[in-house]
């Protein structure tokens, strides 16, 4: 019974709460969840990019007004991961108390 | 691993994409690494992150969630009070007119009513839809659109109609009775797309109330549409805002994103 490492940890674990937010098929810019979460563009970008070589977000890179911006979701294995996640750690605390 | 990692976002997109937000990464990223300890540059397995404080995160879904999505009761709230005050005002002082149509300033205050819940909407829809894009958000900006296109719609028939020479009670119930109408049918169209009962329930009340009214004499009609309508407004607000909260809570990120 162990915590997906991928998720289990603090930065990651709030990007993947924060973009769970998020309707199925919606995408939330780089800046916006940057803003949301009080990290760093460069924690978030590094933690980003870790979730995103699981496959559990996606980030697309678009031009908005010829200025490019990132866009981050959640993917189907992502949501999966997170709930499985929720389920392991809830087995985990029920079974330390 | 962690400094490929590290390396990749600051060598290999930066470069290749003119992307700011990777720019300022690599810059930030740059910044946290002579930080200190606060500075997450190794991005692997936290074998000191407390589980309790994981559960913690994960319990705060219901605050991430209110900030990213656009909240029922904040509109329904607004719209039920804009109701009930400007109704109330009409109501009040209409009773001392021959034909229980109020006074312009009061007309006037109560479109101005309407006009602050409007905006608190925009404002409201504005701020948590915010670099938020996708499927969701491009039903929302449709529905939207379809408020602003009804009630155009609606301001055209009332003025056509006096044109016609309809008289000034006339008008005051007509222009009710259709704006209950398209507030009703919206409000249910709404809950088709967002599969929230709270929202069908409304609109089926509102569009009743409206259908209802229109028979009253002129002062009763206010009264009721103050009372029952506002009221039903700010009920639904409170059913919505309680029914969020307790959805939220169940746990797991749902299906719907977490629209409450």
């Amino acid at each position: 019974m162990d915590l997906d490492p991928v998720i289990h940890a603090p930065a990651r674990l709030r990007i993947m709460v924060a973009l769970a937010a998020l309707p199925a098929g919606d995408q939330v810019s780089f800046p916006r969840l940057q803003e949301e979460l009080g990290m760093t563009a460069g924690n978030l970008s590094t933690h980003a990019r870790k979730l995103e070589d699981a496959a559990y977000i996606a980030q697309e890179k678009t031009y908005l007004k010829r200025t490019p911006v990132t866009y981050l979701a959640l993917t189907d294995t992502g949501r999966a991961a997170l709930t499985a996640y929720r389920a392991t750690l809830t087995q985990l605390l029920g079974g330390a108390s | 691993m962690s400094t490929n990692d590290f390396d990749d976002t600051r060598g290999g997109d930066a470069a290749a994409v003119p992307d700011p937000a990777a720019a300022g990464a690599a810059a930030a990223a740059d910044r946290d690494a002579a930080a200190g300890p606060d500075a997450v540059a190794e991005p692997g397995v936290d074998p000191a992150f407390d589980p309790a404080l994981a559960q913690a995160i994960l319990d705060a879904q219901p605050d991430v969630t209110r900030r990213l999505t656009i909240d029922g009761a904040v509109l329904f709230t607004a719209w039920g009070l804009a109701w009930l005050v400007g109704y109330l005002l009409l109501w009040f002082t209409g009773r001392e007119s021959a034909d229980d149509t109020a006074p312009g300033w009061a007309l006037a205050t109560f479109f101005g009513l309407l006009v602050s819940a409007g905006v608190v909407t925009a404002v409201h829809i504005a701020r948590r839809s915010r670099g938020v894009r996708g499927v969701s958000a491009d039903s929302g900006l449709l529905y939207g659109l379809s408020w602003t296109f009804s009630f155009i719609a609606v301001s055209f028939i009332i003025g056509g109609l006096a044109q016609h020479g309809l008289s000034g009670p006339q008008i005051a119930v007509l222009s009710n009775g259709v704006s209950c109408l398209v507030v009703g049918a919206l409000y249910m169209a709404g809950a088709a797309m967002t599969r929230q009962r709270t929202w069908f329930v409304l609109g089926a009340w509102i569009a009743a109330v409206g259908g209802f009214t229109t028979a009253l004499p002129i002062a009763q009609l206010y009264l009721v549409m103050a009372l029952a309508g506002g009221g039903g407004m700010l009920a639904a607000a409170v059913l919505s805002s309680v029914r969020g909260r307790s959805t939220s809570r169940g746990g797991g990120p749902r299906a719907d994103g977490g629209r409450a």
